[in-house]
């Protein structure tokens, strides 16, 4: 929760003239804050003697970490649907070779991952280096709204997806061939979902 | 458990692209693809000069006008987008004819274009009229052109 700035000031004034934590938390709650509140003031600072009080690590925002992250997080979201897109059509040929205008559904999902799919693989690995080299850009706040919002979008897709195949199902409608395009659905919204669980887990641990 | 999921992300991204250039494969074969829909525009475009030719020179019965034939009284000027060469038209009696063009691409390739009106005999298609709805060869049905 975020801690405003005038009840960070008062925390950091008040250990400065020496209160102990158990009184600035008995004042605080009198004016009405909240326990949760409290205790994020209080744990906003570290807990030690030396005076003015030591901050301990925020999250942080910038600029250039919105850039990186959006970036990121656009072009996987691109090459992600156009991914599912082209395993659609390729199904879709191979299932029923009749299928009108399929090229074109081919043709421009390849050109999107065959820019996307570089590009995304440097721009991580990269990030992962960075990470490695740095644990503190784990705060970015930017990179974890990002992370979560992704895992939110492939969480609700896996969600869709389980939807339309019973949907399908009830409405017998549900053929080899939807089974194979829900699959793909399935397995790049769960690669997704997997890679930033994991990565969010540890970016927890720091 | 990273490592492991951008590799398999690497791995299902080339698959589907290997995939996708075996299905469509690369700009040479785009380019006689498009060719191809030139060749059967072209060949739309002159079997409506024909027949608008065929109705004035041969009016039936009545004597009226031809239908549908403004913008057709001269020859397109059409030729074979790859060789330049003019494409083949053949009288096929009074009332019917056809128009030919070489095509590139392979027969399977084409019926995913839904080109209903032309009929194909290996490389070779053709637009068969007949001005009573069915030509004198191939029985190809041409509907579409007739009021």
């Amino acid at each position: 929760m975020a801690v405003t700035k005038e009840l960070s000031r008062f925390v950091r004034d008040a250990l400065t003239l020496g209160k102990t934590r158990a009184e600035i938390a008995q004042a605080l709650t009198n004016s009405g804050w909240t326990p949760s509140e409290v205790a994020d003031a209080l744990d906003a600072w570290a807990e030690t003697t030396f005076v003015p009080p030591v901050p301990r690590p925020q999250s942080t925002v910038s600029a250039r970490d919105f850039f990186i992250y959006a970036l990121t997080f656009g072009v996987m979201l691109f090459g992600a649907i156009y991914l599912v897109n082209l395993f659609h059509a390729l199904i879709d040929l191979w299932l029923n070779s009749e299928s009108y205008g399929t090229f074109s559904r081919i043709r421009w999902p390849m050109a999107v991952l065959i820019v996307t799919t570089p590009l995304y693989l440097w721009l991580t690995v990269r990030e992962r280096g960075k990470l490695a080299a740095d644990p503190a850009l784990y705060r970015s706040a930017v990179r974890r709204w990002l992370t979560y919002l992704t895992l939110l979008l492939s969480a609700l897709v896996l969600l869709g997806d389980a939807i339309a195949v019973i949907y399908a199902f009830l409405s017998g409608d549900f053929t080899g061939q939807f089974f194979l395009k829900a699959v793909v659905v399935a397995v790049v919204a769960g690669f997704i979902f997997l890679f930033y669980l994991s990565d969010i887990r540890k970016g927890d641990g720091v | 458990m990273n490592r492991l999921l951008l590799a398999g992300l690497i791995a299902v991204v080339a698959a589907g692209l290997i995939a996708g250039f075996m299905v469509v494969g690369g700009p040479g074969y785009a380019r006689m693809e498009k060719n191809d829909a030139q060749r059967t525009r072209d060949l739309g475009e002159l079997t409506e000069y024909y027949r608008c030719a065929l109705s004035r020179t041969n009016p039936e019965g009545d004597g009226i006008s031809p239908t549908r034939c403004s913008g057709y009284e001269q020859l397109p000027d059409v030729a074979d987008p790859v060789t330049d060469e003019p494409y083949r038209y053949a009288r096929l009696g009074d009332d019917a004819f056809r128009v030919c063009a070489t095509f590139q691409t392979s027969a399977e390739a084409r019926a995913r274009t839904r080109d209903t009106f032309l009929t194909f005999e290996g490389q070779e298609g053709c637009v068969v009229y007949g001005r009573d709805g069915v030509a004198d060869t191939g029985g190809a049905t041409l509907e579409w052109l007739k009021d």
